[in-house]
């Protein structure tokens, strides 16, 4: 039989195995994939046994699916270096699966009731702050900074916050007294969270490993481990909180206070302690060159006698020995 | 395989939509890229590995789970789609960690290798040097062909690879991948 007869009669190929005939080409391509239907599959294995030429373009087409392997993976290398840039951006399930188009109403309207609802306390709040303000003139109102939820793993630190200063209050705001007064009160900090995260907990395989290596290293004062690992914890994760407090303290023991306070900051916007604002009040102070808008906004809500903070008296006392160094 | 996630995603779904090739599986792999990532890289953290170290794998991986995931008796029995995942990166994390050292000793001391007790290191150790020298020939494709054979190779269909690749139609991108194609199987005849 003369090479590739059977086979390229099967395809109503004009030539044998002319490998620039498509329909051959496809049909080897196909048979690789597994994709020829069983009868047309025994007619191609019969024709590669038959004839080795046509066996051997087989076999150049399977080296050229290692190529395409190989060219698959680095396709992949160039998408998860992109996915790497946005961890906490995880993609939704297809359209098919998602809910409803009337549970997606029902998100708008429950939306809408939310937002008329903090438009009604907005509007009800607004004199008491006011009234506020009249009472402590220490403070400035200021519109509060938005709050990052934003990992912190690469974020630049927060621009300075544009505000007219006097020369004078700009060489107050880089002194390093500021930053040890902030070191001072936050002198139980570390305790604090290893007391908050208990002695078993870290090693516990059922919680977020990144969270339990972190921990781990955290506790064996393995810091850089402890922040490679932590960083490593997602905005979606529910030990997502809990990493951004010890990262805070860190970066607090790195120095770099701005990346200390952005940590903190995404801690205590989701805790009720107390304890978080004020420690918050003093991430803020280590940072006040940036977050003095923020730090005096929230020093004048822990001071106000009729909110009852716990840390009232700390934050007068502070607010005190603020004054004394000309720190309005 | 209920393995159902807060965002919606379950094993199913996942396999599904790798089965359906092209964006639909970018996505589902981008979802396990992003939402798995701490527990696929934390035994190899533990093990002494970087992150780094799995992402240089994690390609390679990716390929194979989805030539098994294409297979159609393919079935997880009781470990779900994360674990065995996770197990496939850590072993290739580990397959990878020895072709280093062994190569690094095999450095210092050339007598010292091979030792033919490698098993299928000793194959990963010459994988790994026809997968340099593939990338050399790789590197002739050609810009154009290069992004349409990436596609390809990755499940894109030909309306796919026209909408992302500017080409005037489905059959216009099917005859520029035919052409780089076959300039594909040339590279390789060289390999």
């Amino acid at each position: 039989m003369k090479k590739g007869n059977a086979i390229a009669n099967s395809w109503n190929s004009p030539t044998n195995f002319d490998m620039n005939n498509n329909s051959v080409f496809d049909k080897i391509e196909a048979w690789l994939s597994g994709e020829l239907p069983e009868a047309e599959a025994r007619t191609f294995e019969a024709e590669m046994a038959a004839d080795t030429a046509f066996a051997a373009e087989v076999e150049r087409h399977r080296r050229g699916r290692e190529a395409l392997d190989r060219l698959a993976e680095q396709a992949l290398q160039t998408d998860m270096a992109r996915w790497r840039t946005s961890l906490d951006e995880l993609p939704e399930p297809p359209t098919d699966v998602l809910p409803t188009k009337g549970t997606n109403w029902l998100r708008w309207i429950l939306g809408g009731l939310l937002g008329f609802l903090l438009v009604g306390a907005a509007y009800w709040f607004w004199p008491s702050e006011k009234a506020q303000s009249d009472n402590t003139p220490v403070q400035e109102i200021v519109p509060p900074q938005t709050k990052s939820h934003t990992p912190i793993a690469d974020t630049p630190p927060n621009e300075p916050v544009n505000e007219n200063k006097d020369p004078k209050e700009k060489e107050e705001n880089n002194s390093p007294r500021l930053i040890a007064m902030a070191e001072t009160n936050l002198s139980d900090l570390q305790g604090a969270i290893l007391q908050q995260y208990g002695q078993t907990m870290g090693d516990d395989d059922e919680e977020n490993p990144f969270f339990t290596t972190g921990l781990k290293a955290f506790k064996g004062t393995d810091l850089k481990t402890a922040k490679r690992d932590l960083l490593q914890v997602t905005k979606t994760d529910p030990f997502f909180p809990s990493a951004q407090e010890i990262l805070a303290y860190i970066y607090f023991r790195e120095k770099n206070y701005p990346k200390a306070v952005q940590c903190y900051e995404s801690f205590a916007s989701q805790s009720a302690d107390p304890a978080a604002d004020w420690r918050l009040l003093q991430f803020y102070l280590m940072d006040y060159q940036h977050r003095k808008a923020d730090f005096s906004k929230k020093l004048g809500e822990i001071s106000d006698p009729e909110k009852q903070h716990r840390y009232q008296k700390e934050a007068v006392k502070l607010k005190r020995e603020l004054g004394k160094i000309g720190i309005k | 395989m209920a393995n159902v996630t807060p965002s919606g995603w379950t094993d199913e779904l996942l396999i599904r939509e790798i089965r359906a090739g092209g964006r639909q599986r970018n996505t589902a792999w981008e979802y396990i890229y992003k939402a798995w990532r701490g527990y696929y890289l934390s035994p190899v953290l533990r093990a002494g590995g970087i992150p780094e170290q799995v992402d240089e794998v994690l390609g390679g991986v990716i390929v194979d789970v989805e030539k098994q995931v294409l297979k159609e008796d393919f079935e997880l029995r009781e470990a779900s789609l994360r674990t065995y995942f996770t197990e496939a990166i850590v072993r290739a994390w580990a397959r990878a960690r020895e072709i280093a050292q062994r190569r690094q000793t095999a450095e210092l001391d050339p007598q010292t290798y091979p030792t033919g007790q490698g098993g299928n290191v000793e194959e990963d150790f010459i994988r790994q040097e026809q997968i340099e020298r593939l990338d050399v020939l790789l590197a002739r494709l050609g810009e154009k062909c290069r992004k349409v054979l990436m596609r390809f190779a990755r499940g894109y269909s030909m309306r796919e690879i026209a909408e992302e690749l500017g080409f005037q139609n489905e059959q216009s991108a099917k005859n520029e991948k035919g052409k780089c194609h076959r300039k594909l199987l040339e590279l390789t005849d060289e390999f």
